[in-house]
């Protein structure tokens, strides 16, 4: 069987860590400051004394640094399995993000009954629905390793689909 | 509503507007079957100029077709009218086309060039330098509006277009053109009567036992345009027209079937 295999990996991203020590700054703020009063510029939440100014600064913390740790443990899952998609004759596999845990998975080109590529130069994204095998996946193309990458794999769905309607949208 | 549909519908409506569909001649001559079969094969060139239906004339004045056919064709006497009907019977695009899918689907971007010039060095005695490169890269131009259209182009009543549908080829594109051509060349007294009906002959022969059905060479005839020149407005306009003959009651597809 003849495979071929492309690189498709998720990146932690630098936006993604800003936030969380954002988070873990706001927390640290709240926990060893006495914030009397919620205030901006002539704006001021009178109605919401000591403790509760720590309070929120200390939850919104804890929010921003859970979602870090959630957005962490996704992009650990989907780089699970190498980080590749590997092309083959009758099929694909790719390693598709559960909760938080990689699971490899393989589709074969004739279960997919629909298409739809997304062109928008920001958006750009191949939808794969194989309903048959529970499956309705958006794979982006920003992560795939490069343009050509990501357009090989629109080609190969293209060519080996065969059953799918394909529909182009932008 | 897509850009494409809209596209699709403006042009559909400035069809309708802007000029009379299915044109009858009145004093058009009686026709056999497989003549009016093969008038037909020309169905969507013909209604793009607003050509009479149901004759071997179109209808259309002399300035319109002397300058049709020189910006289009680059026909401008007998011997250039002959060499282009001779072109698209036997070569036309579908000489690129059945050697340029096999590539595009069976080989990988990165080899598609030099599978290019293999096949057309191999298959071809080129005079000069300037005129393989030339086809080389029309072929390769070829190859990515084949990568832009395969499988995503569709239309309001065959749906989704198969892969089946693109094996099927792009004979229709061809000799639906060859036809058209044949009968402005005609209009413009460049090729005789007799020679007409070698061509409605030869497209009729061809395209009879190649398609089940109007809406079958319809989209050999869509999937040709778009391998010609891509996904683009023009492409839209021609699907809408072959969505009115194929929907239309008073449509010769609707009306007459192809076999």
């Amino acid at each position: 069987m003849n495979t071929r295999e492309l690189t498709y990996r998720s990146d932690y991203g630098l936006y993604g860590a800003i936030i969380g020590v954002i988070g873990i700054a706001g927390m640290g703020f709240s926990a060893v400051n006495r914030i009397e009063q919620i205030r901006y510029r002539n704006i001021s939440l009178d109605f919401l004394p000591y403790p509760w100014p720590n309070v929120i600064l200390f939850g919104i913390g804890l929010f921003l640094l859970l979602l870090t740790i959630h957005n962490l443990l996704k992009t650990k899952a989907f780089n699970s399995n190498q980080k590749k998609i590997v092309l083959g004759d009758q099929s694909f596999r790719f390693t598709r993000v559960e909760g938080y845990k990689g699971v490899l998975t393989e589709v074969n080109y004739h279960t997919i009954t629909a298409v739809n590529i997304n062109t928008d130069s920001d958006e750009e994204e191949i939808k794969i629905h194989a309903p048959s095998m529970g499956l309705k996946y958006a794979f982006d193309a920003d992560d795939f390793l490069s343009k050509g990458d990501y357009q090989s794999f629109v080609d190969e769905i293209k060519k080996k689909a065969d059953q799918a309607t394909i529909k182009i949208s932008s | 509503m897509s850009n494409a549909s809209f596209f699709k519908k403006m042009s559909s409506l400035f069809t309708a507007f802007s000029s009379k569909k299915y044109r009858i001649n009145p004093a058009a001559q009686a026709l056999s079957p497989q003549q009016q079969t093969a008038l037909w094969i020309g169905a969507i060139n013909s209604e793009q100029i607003s050509a009479y239906i149901n004759s071997y004339e179109t209808g259309l004045d002399q300035d319109t077709l002397a300058d049709a056919l020189e910006e289009y064709w680059e026909i401008t006497d007998s011997a250039s009218a002959a060499d282009t009907l001779f072109s698209l019977q036997e070569k036309g695009h579908r000489y690129y086309y059945n050697f340029l899918l096999p590539i595009f689907l069976n080989e990988s971007p990165s080899t598609w060039q030099q599978k290019v010039i293999d096949y057309l060095v191999n298959n071809n005695s080129y005079e000069s330098k300037d005129e393989a490169e030339y086809d080389i890269m029309k072929s390769l131009s070829l190859l990515e509006n084949l990568q832009e259209t395969y499988r995503t182009l569709e239309d309001d009543i065959n749906g989704n277009y198969l892969a089946a549908d693109y094996q099927r080829g792009i004979i229709a594109w061809d000799l639906g053109r060859m036809v058209v051509v044949g009968r402005m060349c005609y209009d413009r007294k460049l090729i005789d009567k007799a020679a007409l009906e070698g061509i409605l002959d030869t497209a009729y022969k061809a395209i009879h036992g190649a398609f089940a059905d109007w809406r079958e060479m319809a989209k050999s005839y869509i999937i040709g345009r778009a391998f010609w020149s891509g996904a683009n407005m023009s492409l839209d306009g021609i699907i809408g027209i072959a969505e009115d003959l194929m929907r239309d009651s008073d449509s010769p597809w609707t009306q007459y079937r192809l076999s």
